[in-house]
């Protein structure tokens, strides 16, 4: 079976206090991939370096055929170049655009932003679907949790990406909202077709969502 | 009164020039620092806050200087363009943006300092140029600290007296600002038009004050 992830990563963070080795090592045909490890052990980092985020000091990334970072080869593509969709821990919904304009985002390519009504297909489509409809003329600071985490993967999604980075969904929201979303989730993702990679230090989302899981501890896959 | 409102609008004029050329630099620069390491950063910081803190006389020597028919970009400007900087409301402008440059590029530094690099992050991630991220989600959550930035440096320029004097000089209905004017009608013992003058003067800065008070940063969300 071929390999869905292929990735290498390696980084020294060093300041005043502490000094942190990461080093990664992920092979995996998984279509859903969750990495789990306890807060601090670096899960981020690795999720935002495989988004182009943050640049590993040696390593490579592969995802399927293609080459996204090789430090050998001096390859290093953009984040852009990437088009793997990214959800933030705490959303990072643009404050200063309505839903709308936030899960439109992407389907503008020119160097302003559009008025509020602009939409397309795709947009009207994930809208109606995440049931965001009364919502469109909101701004960010409006919604409750469990919305705004719906607006940031409707956004994500209208980039079309080739995959789907989730660095944990749950924690910014309470208990009860919690478990009702992990179900929302996952039956949205069954309708996807891309590959996703969870990040999370809860072991409901590993049940639920880790097809295969991989540990990290202390900046190490173990 | 007539020179009053006259000087007025010289005044507005010259400002709005200063607070627009200081607007597009302020920015870029502001921008370039919040962003980029690079040799001599901080050097070149203390040099752009210099005019905040040197007397302004002192400016308008160096202006005159650089500026002057003996100057290097005087000489320059003379020998290929004709054209004059000294005695100009033109001159006065070059003066203006430098004494009030600071107040903008230090208010645009610290609003894109301030501003959570993830909003930036998520929109990589977006497919969206990176120029596009400056002018889509960059510029629009560091705007309110830009214009509070942008008004200080207008006022700033509209009060500009020391510098504009020294390479504009005080030709009325040409290069008198409200500044210039009321020193000249005190010098010439007119009360009356120095009364007038003052007290318009108050105005105008009072309703910059309070413009700018609103916009400052923190005192509304960052919401639209």
């Amino acid at each position: 079976m071929s390999m869905l992830w292929q990735v290498r990563l390696k980084k020294h963070y060093q300041n005043e206090l502490q000094s942190f080795d990461l080093d990664i090592q992920i092979q995996s045909a998984a279509k859903n991939l969750v990495l789990f490890g306890p807060s601090g052990a670096g899960k981020t980092q690795v999720l935002k370096m495989l988004a182009g985020l943050v640049k590993p000091e040696s390593g490579f990334i592969k995802m399927g055929d293609e080459t996204l970072f090789d430090s050998d080869l001096n390859i290093n593509k953009s984040p852009q170049q990437r088009s793997l969709a990214y959800v933030f821990q705490d959303y990072a919904l643009f404050p200063h655009l309505t839903v709308r304009q936030n899960i439109a985002f992407s389907a503008n390519k020119t160097w302003l932003n559009k008025g509020k009504q602009f939409t397309n297909a795709d947009v009207d489509e994930w809208i109606v679907k995440f049931q965001l409809t009364h919502l469109a003329n909101q701004y960010p600071h409006q919604l409750s949790g469990g919305q705004s985490q719906r607006v940031a993967l409707a956004r994500a999604l209208v980039s079309k990406p080739k995959g789907l980075l989730l660095d944990e969904p749950f924690t910014a929201l309470d208990q009860e909202l919690r478990r009702t979303l992990r179900q929302e989730l996952h039956a949205l993702l069954q309708q996807l077709s891309i590959p996703m990679i969870l990040i999370s230090h809860d072991q409901e989302d590993v049940d639920l969502f880790g097809e295969e899981v991989i540990y990290i501890k202390n900046g190490k896959t173990i | 009164m007539h020179e009053a409102w006259i000087a007025l609008r010289l005044t507005l004029k010259i400002a709005g020039f200063a607070t627009l050329i200081n607007l597009v630099l302020g920015i870029a620069l502001a921008y370039l620092f919040s962003r980029k390491n690079f040799w001599g950063k901080e050097v070149l910081d203390a040099i752009l806050t210099l005019p905040m803190v040197m007397p302004p006389t002192v400016l308008g020597y160096y202006l005159l200087v650089v500026l002057g028919q003996q100057g290097v970009i005087g000489q320059f400007l003379k020998e290929y363009f004709g054209i004059h900087l000294i005695f100009t409301w033109q001159g006065a402008v070059i003066a203006a943006s430098i004494v009030s440059f600071p107040l903008i590029f230090k208010g645009a530094r610290a609003a894109f300092e301030s501003l959570e690099p993830q909003y930036e992050q998520a929109a990589k991630v977006l497919d969206v140029s990176n120029t596009a991220i400056f002018f889509r989600v960059t510029l629009p959550l560091a705007w309110r600290g830009i214009l509070a930035g942008a008004l200080l440096s207008f006022a700033r320029a509209a009060g500009e007296f020391g510098a504009t004097l020294m390479v504009a000089g005080s030709i009325q209905g040409k290069t008198q600002t409200l500044s210039i004017a009321v020193y000249e009608a005190v010098q010439a013992g007119q009360d009356d038009t120095a009364n007038f003058l003052v007290l318009l003067t108050s105005v105008v800065c009072m309703s910059v004050l309070l413009v700018s008070g609103r916009l400052m940063p923190g005192r509304l969300a960052r919401q639209g």
